[in-house]
C-alpha cells in the first residue's frame, strides 16, 4: 500500500502543477478593455470577409469548396492573424470584420460565408474559430496598432422560419393558389414617390401607373378595388408562392387556399442542425411577434416595405419597433463589446430599421462602451443607398456617428475614375455634406440640412466631430462589382485611391483591391484573397501602401478640414480637364493635394489665365511626396497661386 | 453486411466443430489445437427505464461501463519437427456490441484481430518472427482496459531475439484504413458503358517500432524486475481527397506526414503473491500522438501533424493479501494537436485515478469496490447553455460496488459473474461537455445496474 499511496500523491501533486500553469486569463471571463483610437480619422479601415481572406485553420473547413465563391471558402480568424503582417506592410490601421456571430450555414445551395444570416447572436461562427481564438485574433491585432470594427445586423435573422401559407405543416417551396385574393394581388403594387406632386404614384408589377395615393396603404387600398373590379387574379391564374419568402403584404403574410385566405400565416421554425436551420438563440428571438412578418421587399421605393419586409431572402425582418426586441438587440450586442474588445461596429442594412430605433440603439452601444471603459466607440451605418439626403438622415439625432458614404461612391469614384465625370461633382458633394448648396451657397430658408453636426467620436484634442468628418469613403465594397469590373484601367483605380486616401473622411479599403481584384456582382466580388498569393509587389498595392504612409506621416491628411481649390467641369481637351486640387489643413499644417482624373491628357491647375490660387505665401517652396514623384519642388507664385500640370491619371502630395 | 456475418459465424464454427477437430494434438509437447477466449458480457440498465448512460470524460475510462465483447482464439501451435521452428497459427475472431437477445437485432459486428503465423527457435534458439494480422501489444492498465505503451495494432511482420532475461523486437507494418483520410474510391466512365470504381486516395501508414525488455530476479524469494525501452515510427503518404460536389477540382492535398513514440516501462513483481506495479512514460509526436487506427485532427495548415504531442504518464497495480486484493491503475496525459491554435478544446490534460480493493471473503465470492476519479482540463472555452463562455475543468467521481463469484486464486483469475451498481457524479463542467439534448446534460448524478461476466483462458499464446 506505500508504492500505491506514494504514486497517488505523485500524481495528485503532478495534477497540481500542471493544472495551474494554463493561462486562459487572456480569453477567458471579463477580459481587459483597452483603448487604441486616439483620432478616427486617423484610421484606414480595411474591409474583410472572414471567409475570403485567410485560410489559418484547415480544421474548420468543414463543406468547404475553395472552388466556388456561393461555397465556404475557409477563410478564419487564425487566417487574420496569420496576415497581420500583410495588413501592416498595406498601412491599414483598422480592420472591419465581416459578422462573425453563427449563421445559417447553408440556403438553397448557397453558403451563409458572409455572415449575414443570423441564427445565434451571441455564438461565434464555427467556421471561423470560436471566442477565445475572437479575442486572441483581437489582441494580436490591438498588438499590431490594428483597430476592430465588427459588422453587426440588426434589421433581419437569417432564414430560419417559414410561413406555413397552406397549413400543411412543412415547408412548400412552391404554394399553389389559383384562386389568389386581390389582397394577395395588390402586395405587388410598387410606391413611388413623387416629391413635387406630394403624392404617391401606385404602379403595378409592370410598372404601368394606374393611381395616385397619399401612402401606401392609400396604393393597396385603390389597387384591391380595381383589381376586384377588374378580377385580376383570375386573368392572371396561378400564382406561385415559397413559403420561405412570399412577397410582401402589408397585412401580414396571409394563409390561403383553394377555398380563400384564412387569417395571418403560422411562423414555424424548423429544425435542421445538419446547416444550422434552427430556432435562434438568445431564445427569447423564437417570439413569433418579435417579426413583422410581412414577406419578401419587393417595393424598394416603398420606405413601408423596406422598414417592414423581409430582405429578400427570406431573412426575416425584426420587429425593431417592439421594446422587447430593441432590449434584446441592446442587450446582444453590448455583450460583442465587452466579450471581444472591439472598436466599433458597422451597422448592415440600417435604412431597412426606423430611425427611431437607431435613435435608441446607439446611444445604448456608446453609453456601455464608455461604461466599460472604452472609449470613442465609433458606429457607422451602411444605408445601401446612392440618395444622400437618405444617408445624411441616419447622422441626425446621433443615430450614426457615420456612415458608409454610398452618394460618393456613386457620385465620385465611380463618375469621376472611372467614367470621366467632371470633378466639380465632388465639390457639389462636398458642399451638399456641409450643408450648403451644391453650388456653396448657403441653403435656403428653411431647408433642412443633409446631415447631423454631432457624432459620438471625438478628435485627438477631445472636441466632437461631426459625423461629415468621418464619413467612411469607399471605391469597392462586398455588395457591388468592383472598380475594374467595369473598367478594366488599373491606373484609374490607383487614381481613384489617391484621392480615397487624402480626402476628409476615413477611407475603406475592401480587401482584394489591392491585388487588382475584378469580380463582378455577388459573389463574383468575394474572391479568395489567397489566389493573389498576398502581393505586395503589384503597383497598386504598393501605391496603397505608399499613399498610407504618406498619410500616417502627415497629419493635415488625417485630420485637417478640406479646402477644395480647384475643380472643374471640364472632361475634354481643356487645360485644366480632369483637374480636382484640395488643401487640407491641420493645425496651421497645409497638404495640398492635386489629382488629374483625366485618362486622356495632362492637364494643369489653371484655365483660361486663371491659375490655382492657394493658401500658401508666396514664395514657398512646396515639395511633392507623391509616390514617384521624386521630391520634386513647386515654388508658390504672387498671391498664392500654383501652376502645376500633371500627366495623366495621376496625382501630387504638396508639403511644405 | 449480414451476409458477411453470417459467413464468419459459420467459418468460426466450422473451424471449431470441424477443422479443430480433425487435427491431431501432440499429447507429449502439449502442442496441438489450443482454442481460448476473452470476453465479457454486461447487461445492465441506469436504473431509470433506460440502457446506461456512460459518462468516461477521458479518453480511458473504467472499464466496468463496456459494451460486451468476445475475442474467439483458434489456434494451431504445430508439434516440433525435430529440433526445428516451433510454428504457431493463430486466429482471434472477435465481435462486439449487438447481442441478439438484447437487440432483437440478427447481425453482429464482427472482424479478426488476430490472424498469423509465428515461428520461434529457427535456426537459433532465441530467435522469433512472424507475419501477420497481429494484436502486438505490451502490458496493460486493466482497470482502463488501455495499453499505455506499446499497442501496435500491425498488419505486417516482426522478428525478434528472446533471451532468458532479454529480448529485443522489430517490427514493421502497414495499415490503409478505409477513411477517407486514407483512402477514397472514385466513380469513373467505363471504357464501354457506365462508370467503374477506381482507387482514387490510397495513402498507406508505415509503422515500424523496436522494443528491448529486461527482466530482472532482485532476490529468491521470487521479487522480480522488468524494464522496457520503446520506439516507434510511423510514416504515411501523400494523397488528394475529392471533395463533394465530385464533378470539380475542389480537394485537399494530403501532403507525406510523420510520427513518432518513445516510452519506457519499469515494473515490479512478486513482492507480495500474484502482485506487480508497472510505471509507464510515453512521449509522442506528429501522428504518433494519436492511435494508429484512428485519423488525426487538429492538423497544421498543411495539413500535417507534425506538431501534436502526447505525453502519457501511467500506472498500474495489483497487490494481493490474503483477504484483500487491491488494483489501482491511473494516468495522466496530455495531448496537444498540430494546429496553431493556443486556447483549443482539442488541447488538453486529463488524468484518471482508479482503486479497485476486493474483500476476499471466501476462496469464490470477494465483495469488491470500485472508486474512480477522472478530470479533463482543456485550454479553450466552451459556450455554456447561458450564453457565456467558461473554460471547463470536468470532473466524474465514481463509485462502484461489486460483488462477485470468481474461480479463485487472486484478483486476476477469471472468470468472474458480478452485480454492478455504479454511481457516478459529474460536477457542472462535465455536464456542460454534452449537447443540452442529451441526458446526459442535466443529471449530476448517474447510475449504472447491471450483471457483468468476465473471462479469459487459453490467451497467452498471443
Amino acid at each position: 500500500m506505500n508504492i500505491l499511496n506514494r504514486l497517488s500523491i505523485i500524481f495528485f501533486l503532478f495534477l497540481f502543477v500542471i493544472i495551474s500553469c494554463i493561462d486562459l486569463s487572456k480569453v477567458e471571463g471579463e477580459i481587459e478593455i483597452t483603448n487604441h483610437v486616439e483620432d478616427w480619422r486617423d484610421e484606414v479601415i480595411y474591409q474583410i470577409v472572414t471567409d475570403r481572406f485567410a485560410d489559418g485553420d484547415v480544421n474548420n473547413n468543414y463543406n468547404v469548396n475553395k472552388k466556388s465563391l456561393a461555397a465556404w471558402n475557409g477563410g478564419d480568424f487564425q487566417g487574420i492573424i496569420d496576415k497581420v503582417d500583410y495588413l501592416k506592410d498595406l498601412g491599414v490601421t483598422t480592420v472591419w470584420i465581416s459578422p462573425i456571430v453563427k449563421n445559417v450555414f447553408e440556403d438553397a445551395g448557397i453558403a451563409g460565408y458572409h455572415g449575414y444570416w443570423t441564427q445565434d447572436f451571441l455564438a461565434v461562427n464555427p467556421y471561423f474559430g470560436d471566442l477565445a481564438k475572437a479575442r486572441e485574433m483581437v489582441q494580436v491585432l490591438h498588438d499590431n496598432d490594428i483597430k476592430v470594427i465588427l459588422d453587426i445586423v440588426t434589421n433581419h435573422i437569417g432564414p430560419l422560419f417559414y410561413y406555413d401559407i397552406n397549413k400543411n405543416d412543412r415547408p412548400d417551396e412552391i404554394v399553389m393558389g389559383s384562386n389568389m385574393s386581390c389582397g394577395q394581388y395588390c402586395t405587388r403594387i410598387r410606391i413611388l414617390d413623387d416629391e413635387k406632386a406630394g403624392v404617391s404614384i401606385c404602379r403595378d408589377e409592370y410598372d404601368s401607373s394606374f393611381e395616385v395615393g397619399s401612402d401606401n396603404w392609400e396604393c393597396y387600398g385603390r389597387c384591391v378595388e380595381r383589381c376586384e373590379f377588374e378580377h385580376y387574379p383570375q386573368k392572371m391564374g396561378i400564382e406561385r408562392y415559397s413559403e420561405w419568402d412570399p412577397d410582401f403584404d402589408p397585412r401580414g403574410v396571409m394563409s390561403f387556399s383553394e377555398a380563400g385566405e384564412s387569417g395571418l400565416a403560422p411562423v414555424k421554425w424548423v429544425y435542421m442542425p445538419e446547416i444550422n436551420r434552427i430556432p435562434p438563440n438568445p431564445p427569447e428571438f423564437q417570439n413569433p411577434d418579435w417579426y413583422n412578418r410581412k414577406g419578401r421587399i419587393i417595393s424598394w421605393d416603398s420606405e413601408y416595405q423596406v422598414v417592414k419586409g423581409d430582405f429578400p431572402g427570406g431573412l426575416k425582418d425584426l420587429n425593431t419597433t417592439r421594446q422587447d426586441v430593441r432590449n434584446a438587440l441592446i442587450k446582444v450586442f453590448q455583450y460583442w463589446i465587452s466579450a471581444l474588445n472591439i472598436d466599433g461596429f458597422r451597422v448592415d442594412t440600417i435604412k431597412h430599421v426606423e430611425h427611431e430605433f437607431w435613435q435608441v440603439f446607439t446611444p445604448a452601444m456608446r453609453e456601455y462602451a464608455k461604461s466599460i471603459g472604452k472609449e470613442n466607440f465609433f458606429i457607422f451605418g451602411e444605408a445601401f443607398d446612392g440618395n444622400d439626403e437618405l444617408l445624411g438622415s441616419f447622422t441626425k439625432n446621433m443615430e450614426m456617428d457615420s456612415v458608409f458614404y454610398f452618394s460618393q461612391k456613386f457620385q465620385v469614384f465611380d463618375a469621376i475614375f472611372k467614367h470621366g465625370a467632371p470633378t466639380r461633382n465632388f465639390e457639389r458633394l462636398f458642399n451638399l455634406r456641409w450643408n450648403k448648396q451644391a453650388d456653396g451657397s448657403p441653403l435656403p430658408e428653411g431647408e433642412k440640412p443633409r446631415y447631423g453636426t454631432v457624432s459620438g467620436v471625438k478628435d485627438a484634442d477631445g472636441n466632437i466631430l461631426s459625423p461629415q468628418q468621418v464619413l467612411v469613403n469607399f471605391i469597392d465594397n462586398h455588395d457591388l462589382p468592383r472598380f475594374l469590373y467595369e473598367k478594366d484601367d488599373q491606373d484609374a483605380l490607383r487614381n481613384a485611391h489617391t484621392l480615397l486616401l487624402t480626402m476628409d473622411g476615413i477611407p475603406c479599403i475592401y480587401y482584394g483591391t489591392e491585388q487588382n481584384f475584378f469580380g463582378g456582382n455577388d459573389p463574383a466580388n468575394r474572391e479568395p484573397l489567397w489566389e493573389s498569393g498576398y502581393d505586395r509587389e503589384n503597383a497598386t498595392f504598393r501605391h496603397i501602401a505608399a499613399l498610407n504612409r504618406i498619410r500616417r506621416d502627415h497629419a493635415p491628411l488625417r485630420r485637417g478640414d478640406l479646402t477644395i481649390v480647384w475643380s472643374t467641369d471640364h472632361t475634354d481637351d481643356e487645360e485644366d480637364a480632369g483637374i480636382l486640387a484640395f488643401e487640407r489643413t491641420y493645425k496651421k499644417d497645409t497638404v495640398l493635394v492635386v489629382i488629374n482624373t483625366s485618362k486622356t491628357k495632362e492637364s494643369s491647375t489653371s484655365f483660361d489665365g486663371d491659375v490655382m490660387q492657394t493658401s500658401f505665401p508666396s514664395g514657398t517652396k512646396l515639395r511633392d511626396v507623391f509616390p514617384g514623384a521624386g521630391n520634386k519642388t513647386y515654388t508658390v507664385g504672387t498671391g498664392g497661386e500654383l501652376q502645376i500640370t500633371l500627366p495623366v491619371q495621376t496625382g501630387a502630395i504638396l508639403v511644405k | 453486411m449480414k451476409n458477411y456475418s453470417f459467413l464468419r459465424l459459420l467459418a468460426g464454427v466450422v473451424l471449431i466443430f470441424v477443422v479443430f477437430p480433425l487435427l491431431s494434438e501432440d499429447p507429449e509437447s502439449e502442442r496441438g489445437v489450443v482454442f481460448g477466449s476473452y470476453g465479457r458480457v454486461q447487461p445492465a440498465t441506469d436504473l431509470e427505464g433506460g440502457s446506461p448512460k456512460w459518462v468516461n470524460i477521458v479518453s480511458h475510462g473504467s472499464r466496468l461501463e463496456q459494451g460486451s465483447y468476445v475475442e474467439l482464439d483458434f489456434a494451431y501451435l504445430f508439434p516440433q519437427s525435430g529440433d526445428g521452428p516451433l510454428f504457431d497459427f493463430v486466429s482471434t475472431l472477435a465481435f462486439s456490441e449487438s447481442l441478439f437477445h438484447g437487440s432483437g437485432k440478427w447481425a453482429a459486428l464482427s472482424t479478426i484481430r488476430n490472424l498469423f503465423v509465428r515461428a520461434d527457435n529457427v535456426i537459433w534458439k532465441p530467435l522469433g518472427m512472424w507475419v501477420g494480422s497481429r494484436m502486438y501489444r505490451g502490458d496493460d492498465i486493466y482497470l482502463l482496459d488501455f495499453w499505455p505503451l506499446d499497442e501496435a495494432n500491425m498488419y505486417g511482420g516482426g522478428i525478434g531475439l528472446f533471451f532468458d532475461d532479454f529480448s529485443v523486437e522489430y517490427y514493421i507494418g502497414f495499415n490503409r484504413l478505409e477513411t477517407d483520410w486514407q483512402y477514397q474510391e472514385k466513380r469513373v466512365v467505363a471504357e464501354t458503358f457506365g462508370t467503374e470504381s477506381i482507387t482514387w486516395m490510397d495513402r498507406q501508414r508505415l509503422v515500424t517500432g523496436l522494443k528491448y525488455q529486461h527482466d530482472l530476479s532482485l532476490n529468491d524469494s521470487g521479487l522480480g524486475m522488468k524494464w522496457k525501452l520503446f520506439g516507434e515510427f510511423q510514416r504515411i503518404g501523400e494523397g488528394d481527397k475529392y471533395l463533394d460536389p465530385v464533378d470539380t477540382d475542389n480537394q485537399i492535398v494530403y501532403p507525406e506526414d510523420f510520427g513518432w513514440s518513445v516510452g519506457a516501462q519499469l515494473g515490479f513483481h512478486g513482492f507480495a503473491p500474484n502482485s506487480f506495479s508497472h510505471l509507464f512514460v510515453k512521449y509522442s509526436g506528429g501522428l504518433g500522438a494519436y492511435g494508429l487506427l484512428t485519423v488525426p485532427h487538429g492538423f497544421d495548415i498543411n495539413y500535417k501533424t507534425t506538431d501534436a504531442r502526447e505525453f502519457l504518464l501511467g500506472f498500474t497495480l495489483n497487490h494481493e493479501m490474503k483477504w484483500l486484493a487491491t488494483m489501482a491503475a491511473g494516468y495522466v496525459r496530455y495531448f496537444e494537436d498540430a494546429d496553431s491554435n493556443k486556447y483549443d478544446n482539442d488541447d488538453y490534460w486529463e488524468y484518471i485515478f482508479v482503486i479497485r480493493p476486493h474483500i476476499i471473503l471466501h476462496r469464490n465470492f470477494y465483495l469488491a469496490f470500485e472508486f474512480s476519479h477522472q478530470l479533463k482540463k482543456t485550454n479553450g472555452l466552451h459556450q455554456l447553455p447561458d450564453n457565456t463562455h467558461k473554460n471547463l475543468v470536468p470532473q466524474v467521481t465514481k463509485f462502484s460496488i461489486l460483488p462477485l463469484v470468481t474461480i479463485g486464486g487472486g484478483s486476476y483469475e477469471r472468470p468472474q459473474l458480478r452485480v454492478v451498481y455504479t454511481t457516478a457524479i459529474q460536477n457542472d463542467d462535465a455536464k456542460y461537455l454534452y449537447r443540452p439534448e442529451d441526458v446526459r446534460s442535466q443529471k449530476s448524478v448517474m447510475h449504472y445496474f447491471g450483471l457483468s461476466a468476465e473471462w479469459w483462458f487459453n490467451v497467452g499464446h498471443r
